[in-house]
């Protein structure tokens, strides 16, 4: 009997997956103005979820792997650079307040939010550990700095939200920070574990180094290689 | 080369959108765009606390050349009372313009705020009629117009009652709204006024 696992990577699991992530941003359109009236669902609860939609998207149609080309996605750093920033601009008052008011920029940011999705996990797999550090480093600390700004702020930032939302989307902005760092230091110990050399032997699989400097290049650089997806 | 036109993109994403960088928040931009270039708004019929249907700008009651405007809900215990009490003062400044600046409290809760609503908030701030209209528009239509064009934001705050950028709206006879002060910053509002009239 194959694992749940093993069951998404066959065509079918795939097809499931592509259904499962477009009933998703369905669902997040038809929601989307009970999502958008208060700030910390609209940044906390519809980000994430047009982010994994895409995410999805990406894995389940081998985006995973074509992301964007990878000449142009050098160690993942142009796919983590789009994330960051589109996160970043996404959190900007005025931008957040331009999204709520115009249909376009609503849907600039949908698009946005959904091609971050769709290039994480080529950006995840063809990044090394420190890159992938450095980069979801930066984008919690971000996130961190920006909640604390909407928590310490005196007055109303986006006029389509009330003050008391906004600290509580900056709470919630915060805690997301640490949860991103959190998140991805568990997956690197789990990786770091599933990789070591007695474990890999076991597993009849090359150590991790082994596979870095053997004769075979294109698998370590492949995609898939450090992909956080299955 | 990809990562240089994405930085491209982006900063030039954030510089219209912040205006240069200078506006990082709605209201922000509202007021600097309006100081750019004045929106003209929509002429209206306004519910005054007097019981006068009145029409403040473009065929407005003579000889008032300019209107120092906040956007009020009579009910409100916070802003809109500090408006009304900035108001009260900066209403004795006005006798040296012989009426060509007034101040007008304009409530956006026409239904709540019926003739006695006005006249009670009116006389609670000691609002002088010749100088200072405190009053709501008479169509839900015109108010939303109004708003739109002035960029007012109202939200219900979730306790009866409203959360919306305040401040004081330079408003010039022909409709041209040529500058927002904040609710502190009513001598400058009139330093505006008088200016543009001058």
């Amino acid at each position: 009997m194959r694992s749940p696992l093993a069951e998404l990577r066959t065509e079918a699991g795939k097809l499931r997956v592509v259904v499962a992530a477009t009933v998703l941003v369905v669902v997040v359109a038809g929601y989307r103005h009970w999502l958008e009236r208060d700030m910390a669902r609209h940044m906390l609860v519809e980000f994430p979820l047009l982010i994994v939609a895409g995410a999805a998207l990406a894995w389940a149609t081998g985006g995973a792997a074509r992301g964007l080309p990878a000449r142009c996605n050098l160690y993942g750093l142009t796919g983590f650079a789009f994330v960051t920033l589109t996160l970043a601009y996404w959190m900007i008052p005025a931008a957040l307040d331009a999204a709520v008011r115009d249909g376009w920029v609503a849907g600039a940011k949908w698009l946005t939010l959904l091609a971050s999705g769709y290039v994480l996990p080529a950006s995840f797999g063809l990044a090394p550990l420190p890159v992938q550090g450095l980069m979801l480093g930066n984008l919690a600390w971000m996130t961190a700095a920006v909640g604390l700004v909407y928590q310490d702020a005196d007055r109303q930032l986006c006029l389509y939200y009330l003050t008391d939302a906004q600290v509580v989307a900056g709470q919630g902005l915060v805690v997301a920070a640490v949860a991103i760092g959190v998140a991805w230091c568990v997956w690197v110990g789990y990786r770091l574990g599933v990789e070591a050399p007695g474990r890999s032997a076991a597993r009849g699989q090359l150590p991790r180094e082994a596979a870095m400097s053997g004769p075979c290049p294109r698998q370590a650089a492949s995609p898939e290689r450090n992909s956080v997806f299955p | 080369m990809a990562l240089l036109a994405l930085g491209c993109a982006a900063i030039a994403a954030v510089w219209i959108t912040t205006s240069g960088g200078r506006c990082w928040t709605s209201e922000a931009l509202r007021r600097a765009r309006i100081q750019a270039a004045p929106p003209v708004l929509s002429s209206l019929d306004l519910r005054a606390s007097t019981g006068e249907v009145v029409r403040p700008w473009r065929g407005g009651p003579a000889p008032a050349r300019a209107f120092l405007v906040t956007f009020i809900y009579t009910s409100c215990p916070t802003l809109c009372s500090t408006a009304g009490d900035g108001f009260g003062s900066l209403q004795r400044d006005l006798d040296a313009d012989g009426g060509a600046i007034r101040l007008l409290s304009l409530s956006f809760d026409p239904r709540r705020d019926d003739s006695l609503a006005l006249r009670t908030y009116a006389e609670h701030h000691g609002a002088d009629s010749s100088r200072w209209l405190v009053a709501a528009p008479t169509t839900e239509a015109g108010l939303e117009k109004l708003l739109g064009e002035a960029g007012v934001v109202v939200i219900p705050d979730g306790r009866g009652g409203y959360a919306h950028n305040s401040g004081i709206h330079v408003v010039l006879a022909d409709g041209r709204l040529v500058g927002i002060f904040d609710l502190a910053q009513g001598q400058e509002a009139l330093e505006c006024a008088r200016r543009w009239l001058s």
